[in-house]
């Protein structure tokens, strides 16, 4: 379970936040996630997971590419949806989430 | 009985009826799933669900079932091949087949009664297994190496069944982190795998002979848990000795309430055709 | 619409054990199942059987009228189970015979007063009810947004062997 003041400085990006879960794995959903300016798309719904998984502590996961951002796109289905993710890695999971997120978006500048 | 089956009359009087109304889905229709394809065929099963985004190639021909030289120049999808292979068996049987990854199309999956998995990554495996869960479908994994042991080599392979409610390829030790990881860093560098056919042909069959008794079984010693370990030098077929360690062990990887149905459920999601 | 209803073999028989038990008063026991939801294709939901809540001893009305009367402490638990989690609840009772179950006059009449309730609190999930025999099933579902209850065509056991209901065979 994500703290409550740490859910609440994600609500602060993305009002419609929730913490889910898959197969042990904790994920924060952001729906409407605003992506980096100029970015094409200016926003896609986000998935974020603060465990580890492929070698990555966290990961970014979003609903369409980023187009022309992020290297080694690769797409997985993850509660039953699929999502896309770049490799940008070494994003500490000791950080706050609110902390990787935007550390993640980063790949999107 | 149709006489086509008449000659496995022994899995029982209902089991003609109960193959032609079970809906199988195959993942993959390469080497292994071109295999279980035909045998699902045979045996009479009446609705499959088909997925694989490849085409036939040259290099196929060493293994892939039902493909011809035709195919080849054609570039003939592999779904093709096995919807021919199915329909030159069974023409009545009904056939979904897509030319995409299953995730383009994973709601199909959801009214499969079994998932085998014929497909060549941990990441893809992961993915297909916590579907399988989330829809209480019964998943049959396979999957075969071939190992450098500088200057020889080594067949391995395996087929799983992770059952709902039982132990699943995590706790099986099968999916690990370390090797996904490995996989994720060394992505592109992969290279093809090497295939061959005789070892394809054995785990499709063991896969075959584990997905019958769970829909008419002829003995009564059926098991929920299955983890066979082939080694294609021995040529020896064994239950993994995982399985005897994790005796009584309960699978938590997928036992929360989030781990099943539609996560994002509204009653407009329902599908029309 | 298609409504397949799918449920784990243990689960369902500790269900099957439960309902077997006897009462003090009442002549059935009943419970529900708390089940998750998924869309099929072509128009179709699957329900998908999670868990089973028990109803405990002292909620049951004393009420020869009928086999089992659930009392209002029975009924708050189950609303407040749907309304702190994202689930339909399904009622379950037995009629305790082989082959196919049907609802009484009784079961149908009562389903209806109770199961809709549920979207009170939980508006958005197909809630319903059921019967199992000794070796089969039966039940009704009612889903958001359709006045009447459609009855579930295919129940899945999911076990080894599995166990298809599929129209009544």
């Amino acid at each position: 379970m994500i703290p409550p003041e740490q859910m609440e400085e994600l609500r602060a990006i993305c009002p419609d936040v929730r913490e889910m879960s898959e197969g042990g794995l904790t994920y924060v959903y952001l729906p409407g996630l605003r992506l980096p300016e100029g970015g094409n798309p200016a926003q896609a719904d986000g998935l974020l997971a603060l465990q580890g998984r492929e070698g990555y502590p966290t990961r970014l996961f979003v609903s369409q590419q980023v187009v022309g951002k992020g290297n080694n796109w690769n797409s997985f289905r993850i509660l039953d949806k699929t999502w896309f993710a770049c490799s940008w890695n070494n994003v500490s999971s000791a950080l706050r989430p609110a902390q990787i997120l935007a550390e993640h978006l980063r790949a999107f500048r | 009985m149709n006489e086509r089956y008449a000659r496995q009359s022994f899995l029982g009087p209902r089991s003609e009826e109960i193959f032609k109304h079970c809906r199988a889905c195959i993942i993959g229709l390469g080497g292994g799933g071109s295999h279980i394809v035909q045998q699902l065929a045979h045996v009479g099963i009446g609705n499959f669900l088909i997925f694989d985004a490849d085409h036939v190639e040259d290099s196929n021909l060493n293994r892939l079932v039902g493909a011809t030289q035709a195919d080849v120049i054609s570039k003939t999808p592999k779904t093709v091949v096995a919807t021919r292979l199915i329909q030159g068996i069974n023409p009545k049987a009904q056939i979904v087949a897509r030319l995409e990854k299953w995730q383009e199309s994973a709601a199909l999956l959801r009214d499969a009664d079994v998932i085998f998995g014929c497909v060549d990554s941990f990441s893809e495996r992961q993915q297909i297994e916590a579907t399988a869960r989330r829809y209480l479908i019964p998943y049959i994994d396979i999957g075969m190496d071939v190992h450098d042991l500088g200057g020889q080599f080594a067949i391995s392979g395996q087929v799983i069944l992770s059952m709902p409610g039982e132990l699943c390829m995590k706790c099986m030790g099968f999916l690990r982190e370390d090797l996904l990881a490995h996989e994720a860093a060394n992505y592109g560098a992969a290279g093809s795998k090497p295939q061959v056919i005789w070892p394809n042909g054995v785990l499709a069959s063991l896969a075959v002979g584990i997905f019958v008794p769970l829909m008419t079984p002829w003995h009564r010693n059926h098991r929920r848990v299955w983890y066979l370990e082939y080694d294609g030098n021995s040529q020896t077929v064994a239950t993994s000795n995982r399985l005897a360690h994790l005796a009584g062990t309960v699978c938590n990887h997928f036992s929360s309430l989030e781990d099943l149905g539609d996560p994002f459920w509204k009653p407009s999601n329902l599908k029309v055709a | 619409m298609r409504v397949v209803f799918k449920v784990v073999d243990r689960l369902l028989e500790r269900v099957r054990v439960d309902l077997a038990r006897p009462h003090e008063f009442a002549a059935e026991r009943v419970g529900f199942f708390v089940c998750k939801t998924a869309s099929l294709v072509p128009q179709g939901v699957v329900i998908l059987a999670h868990d089973y809540r028990p109803l405990e001893d002292d909620d049951y009305l004393d009420d020869a009228t009928v086999g089992a009367m659930m009392g209002p402490a029975a009924i708050r638990k189950a609303l407040e189970c749907a309304l702190n989690n994202e689930i339909g609840m399904f009622h379950i009772h037995m009629h305790d015979h082989g082959g196919y179950p049907r609802f009484s006059r009784t079961d149908a009449r009562e389903s209806a007063k109770f199961v809709p309730d549920f979207w009170n609190v939980r508006p958005e999930m197909p809630h319903g009810a059921l019967v199992v025999s000794r070796d089969s099933l039966y039940g009704m579902c009612w889903y958001p947004g359709k006045s009447e209850p459609i009855e579930i065509s295919e129940f899945v056991v999911i076990g080894s062997p599995m166990v298809f209901v599929r129209n009544g065979q």
